[in-house]
């Protein structure tokens, strides 16, 4: 059991190595690989970033909870998702070409002429992903001190899997994280495709007798808003918004759009994403349905997978848990990675001392070391559920969201109605998720969105856009063009 | 299956075939 877990992470060390050794010198090659990743490590590590442990333990959960409406409720991030590739992904790439952005906060940064917008979004950023980072450190820790029955402690296995993400992002960078992150994204897909398979024919009695039954016998999990109500209208709002916007509110996925080689490659890394997305969601989604059916009285949705685990043969039992684990690695490195790049680039490049790419390269490296303290340090304490703590970053991070649209589609767009836009709804999601407040019964994040909109608009109007906002737009719009690109 | 099921998975692919059919126009410039 140890050794199927050393040997796995031992292979996945050694491709960050790999990917340690690839790499040429500067930040560019060290945080987003050069720009020449290729379309198929693309995808598969834009897919493995964004999908976490939350997957199999979280939404299966979720399905467990709440039915059908998890199912649509995951597909809206993947729908958003595919929108906000569509328009975003040619647009980060040749703008991070042109200026050569390595964060997606530098983007901001320098299209609004502002050095404080990065440093805000960057805080913002830290004060948000860090407790997302510690839901997946934590989820390692119980999976393995569960799964081993008590063989591995907790503390044990957190500070185990720190360790190899601390490493895959320290040692490989960018190039070791998405090779790593491309060899998992296939453990992450097989080994659910494997249990979904094997709890249908083992337990259900094959797909026919599935179906049935769930229509027969269950057919509240097919209906909104699910078993007791579990999903109201409001509630699937709350939790949807932040997801359909993950990919511009969130660095690690929105800088994931400079890396691609060519536009070609941005394509096929869209059209990988998708497909990966929507295979992984119908199984985890089905997977949720078949714990319901097989478990009806659960103490807590989140118990629904390591239930199912502990009723599997060990052997596939270790194996889906390396699957979860491999999910978790590959969220969290790369948010690490890229928190340590927002802080070299957008902190510490903008500050007034002289500054140069080593300092940023090292001071890159001591933030990642620190961040795994800091995670480690959240994460020693119990925290509540998964799911609901996911979307409290997410929707923290919705406050971003206003600024890059306005970054490539509102010339009036202005520093100042950045910087408030940003301040202003990060306070009021932060307020209302601390408070328990939600007006009008609406969740933190539909809040966080309308107020930073709002000010971002009305703030922008009465200030000056600045002067790099025509150059920006015109250049792309130019470049765009040529490309076939609308 | 049920009509909830069902229209979110035909909603989510007709969403990717988009996606699919847009993006086959762009290319790689000069």
């Amino acid at each position: 059991m140890i050794l199927l877990i050393s040997v796995f992470f031992g292979c996945m060390l050694a491709i960050a190595h790999y990917g340690h050794i690839k790499t040429g010198r500067g930040a560019e090659e060290y945080y987003i690989a050069g720009r020449r990743v290729g379309g198929l490590v693309s995808a598969l590590t834009y897919s493995a970033t964004t999908y976490s442990a939350f997957m199999m333990v979280g939404l299966v959960g979720f399905v467990y909870a709440g039915g059908v409406a998890a199912l649509g409720f995951e597909l809206t991030y993947l729908i958003g998702t595919a929108l906000l590739l569509l328009i975003f992904a040619p647009r980060f790439l040749l703008a991070g070409r042109k200026w050569g952005y390595l964060t997606p906060t530098e983007l901001l940064r320098d299209r609004y002429q502002s050095t404080l917008i990065g440093v805000i979004a960057t805080l913002m950023c830290l004060i948000f992903l860090i407790p997302y980072i510690s839901i997946q450190a934590q989820g390692a820790g119980y999976l393995m001190n569960t799964l081993t029955g008590g063989g591995i402690p907790y503390e044990a296995g957190l500070m185990f899997i720190l360790v190899v993400i601390a490493f895959c992002a320290w040692w490989g960078g960018l190039r070791g994280v998405a090779w790593s992150d491309a060899a998992q994204a296939f453990v992450m897909m097989l080994t659910s495709v494997v249990l979904l398979f094997f709890v249908v024919y083992s337990f259900l009695g094959g797909w026919g007798n599935f179906f049935s039954t769930l229509e027969g016998s269950y057919p509240e999990l097919l209906t909104t808003p699910g078993p007791g109500g579990f999903f109201n209208f409001s509630k699937f709002i709350g939790l949807t918004i932040p997801w359909f916007f993950f990919a511009l509110s969130n660095p690690q996925v929105a800088q994931r759009l400079f890396i691609s080689k060519s536009i070609g490659a941005a394509k096929n890394m869209i059209r990988g994403f998708l497909v990966f997305g929507f295979i992984y969601t119908v199984i985890c989604v089905l997977l949720g349905l078949m714990t319901r059916m097989l478990y009806l009285d659960l103490a807590k949705p989140d118990l629904a997978m390591p239930t199912l685990l502990a009723e599997v043969p060990t052997v596939l039992a270790l194996v889906v848990m390396l699957g979860i684990l491999a999910a978790a690695v590959t969220t969290a490195d790369s948010i690490i990675l890229s928190l340590s790049s927002m802080v070299g680039r957008d902190i510490y490049r903008v500050s007034r001392r002289k500054t140069t790419e080593k300092g940023e390269l090292i001071l890159g490296r001591i933030v990642i070391v620190a961040l795994a303290a800091i995670v480690a340090f959240f994460a020693w304490r119990p925290l509540g559920m998964i799911v609901e703590l996911a979307v409290a970053s997410s929707a923290g991070l919705l406050v971003l969201v206003p600024s890059f649209i306005g970054a490539f589609f509102w010339r009036r767009a202005s520093a100042a109605g950045s910087i408030s836009s940003i301040i202003v709804g990060g306070i009021v999601v932060g307020t209302l998720y601390f408070s328990k407040i939600y007006p009008l019964g609406q969740w933190p994040g539909v809040w966080g969105i309308i107020f930073s909109t709002a000010i971002f608009i009305s703030v922008s109007l009465l200030t000056k856009p600045p002067p790099k906002a025509d150059e920006f737009l015109s250049h792309l719009r130019e470049e765009l063009g040529k490309r076939g690109i609308p | 299956m049920h009509g909830a099921f069902l229209f979110w998975i035909v909603l989510t692919l007709l969403v990717i075939l988009f996606a699919i059919v847009l993006s086959a126009r762009w290319r790689d410039g000069r």
